[in-house]
């Protein structure tokens, strides 16, 4: 029954949803917009200068969420625990086990709280993506060059069908978007618009004439008003005259903005009838696309983030193995043990060769931890955005239960090469020196 | 329809991503053999298998990376460029 009813669900969210109901509200499903670097929400959070971006809001959000569980497990301990006390029990001690048969119990103490904490932390930053809401909910802005996003209607995007991918921007279509946006737009050009719809309205003897509904994409207005049986050319004339009058009232107020005008300089003033006959004779439907830059991103998909933990895991390790072995942990890295004892053992030059090398991987895993997890927790979310275009039933939910499993293994892999790595470094050349003793 | 230099852009975007993903072929097989071996080990030695499964996920992880800078590399082509 349970079964029955999760597929009866399935088929509602994943069709009926989608293909039925928004679609007739008027909605349809967008293609987020696919960037690397986290998506800026503001420039100056809460005033501090500092850009807020939506991957540290995933940050944050995991955070809050790992403390928010940890503090209800811990906050009322009991002797036989609840549910989730007893999930946090399971996990600390599969946890500190597996630390412990992989480093040995005198250096379990030393690792498990970060590795602990680097594994639940990672892990609820992966999962974050999973949520319905995060990386598809967020604010619109003008698309830049290169990127699909949709038209605008009111404060929504305009969809045309479900599943639409969207139209790509061009250098042109983000200029004059973030004109429109930046209150930038020719006021002459906008009064003749406003003119002449009405005068077009009048002359057809309707109430209104909607530029989006009625007029469309490419038509002109006056391929419209032809079309519904009007003139032209008697719009125009009744809309010149609307504008002179305008124009006669708001005179003295354009004098006062001149000067401003003057300043900018690069918007040539336009006549009222080049205005007019611009808004007539040309197709008015500026293509402003837009794109959706949702408020919460996966922590993980930033790589800030990803090298940040990378930086400090490789660290880490290095003070690990300098606390464990003192001074004699450089000696992995510049051999000068084996290089002493060449004239016994002429292979300790090639030791010490091999020495060197060891300084390139040590950073040679900066970017392997950071990539790794970024990589596969990126393209995750890229695959999440992108199955739904290409097959929008069933197959999205499978995606969905690999991206859970790969959210889990790259913590893991994150928490489990570090502990590798740390507990290597504090051993050391520990094999060769019990041998000897 | 006009072909304009974003769309060739594009284009070569998605042709360079497709090539760069050539390099997971490598990992592909790596990954394949590390778990063959595992599951060998297991096979003969059920007792093992926790030891082995932690060992084999590591294994996987570092063959993986390699396939990872693959994708990063085309992530970088179609995304950042």
């Amino acid at each position: 029954m349970i079964f029955l009813g999760l597929i009866a669900v399935g088929v509602v969210f994943c069709g009926v949803v989608p293909f039925v109901v928004m679609p007739g509200m008027g909605y349809g499903m967008a293609l987020p917009v696919i960037t690397v670097p986290g998506e800026t929400l503001t420039d100056s959070f809460l005033g501090t200068g500092l850009p807020l971006t939506n991957t540290i809001v995933g940050t944050l959000l995991a955070d809050v969420v790992v403390l928010l569980f940890a503090f209800g497990a811990t906050r009322k301990m009991k002797e036989v625990p609840g549910r989730l006390q007893g999930l946090f029990e399971v996990l600390t001690d599969a946890l500190y086990n597996l630390v412990k048969t992989t480093a040995g119990a005198k250096n379990a103490a030393k690792l498990f709280p970060l590795v602990a904490t680097l594994f639940i932390f990672l892990l609820t930053a992966n999962w974050l993506e999973l949520v319905p809401g995060v990386d598809s909910v967020g604010m619109m802005h003008c698309a830049e060059a290169g990127f699909s996003g949709y038209e605008r209607d009111g404060v929504t995007l305009y969809v045309p069908k479900a599943m639409d991918s969207g139209v790509r921007a061009t250098e042109e279509n983000y200029e004059a978007c973030h004109a429109a946006e930046a209150g930038h737009t020719d006021p002459t050009l906008e009064a003749a618009r406003e003119a002449a719809i009405t005068a077009a309205a009048a002359e057809l003897g309707v109430e209104t004439v909607d530029w989006k509904a009625d007029v469309g994409n490419s038509n002109t207005l006056a391929d419209y008003i032809t079309a519904q049986g009007g003139d032209p050319e008697a719009v125009y004339q009744a809309a010149i005259e609307a504008l002179g009058n305008a124009e006669g009232e708001a005179a003295h107020e354009e004098g006062a903005t001149e000067g401003e005008n003057a300043a900018e300089g690069e918007h040539a003033a336009m006549s009222p009838e080049d205005a007019l006959q611009k808004a007539l004779y040309e197709p008015f439907w500026r293509d402003d696309i837009f794109v959706v830059t949702s408020f919460v991103r996966a922590a993980t998909t930033d790589l800030n983030l990803t090298l940040g933990l990378a930086l400090l895991a490789v660290i880490v390790i290095q003070i690990f193995g300098v606390q464990a072995l003192g001074v004699k942990y450089f000696a992995k890295f510049i051999n000068t043990p084996a290089l002493e004892d060449a004239g016994k053992n002429p292979m300790g030059v090639m030791d010490f060769g091999i020495g060197l090398l060891e300084i390139v991987s040590e950073l040679s895993k900066v970017l392997s931890f950071g990539f790794r997890l970024f990589g596969n927790i990126f393209a995750g979310q890229v695959l999440l955005f992108v199955i739904p275009f290409l097959i929008a039933w069933i197959v999205p939910t499978a995606v969905y239960g690999l991206e859970l499993f790969v959210g889990l293994i790259q913590a893991f892999v994150f928490a489990m090469l570090l502990l590798v790595f740390s507990a290597m470094a504090m051993e050391g050349h520990g094999h060769e020196e019990d041998a000897h003793h | 329809m006009e072909i304009n230099g974003l769309d060739l852009i594009s284009a070569a975007k998605t042709l360079g991503a497709g090539l760069a993903m050539i390099g997971v072929i490598g990992p592909g097989i790596g990954i394949g053999l590390v778990v063959q071996g595992a599951l060998n080990a297991m096979g003969r030695n059920p007792d093992a298998s926790g030891q082995l499964t932690t060992t084999m996920i590591l294994g996987i992880a570092f063959a993986e990376a390699v396939a990872i800078y693959a994708l990063v590399i085309a992530l970088i082509i179609l995304f950042v460029m």
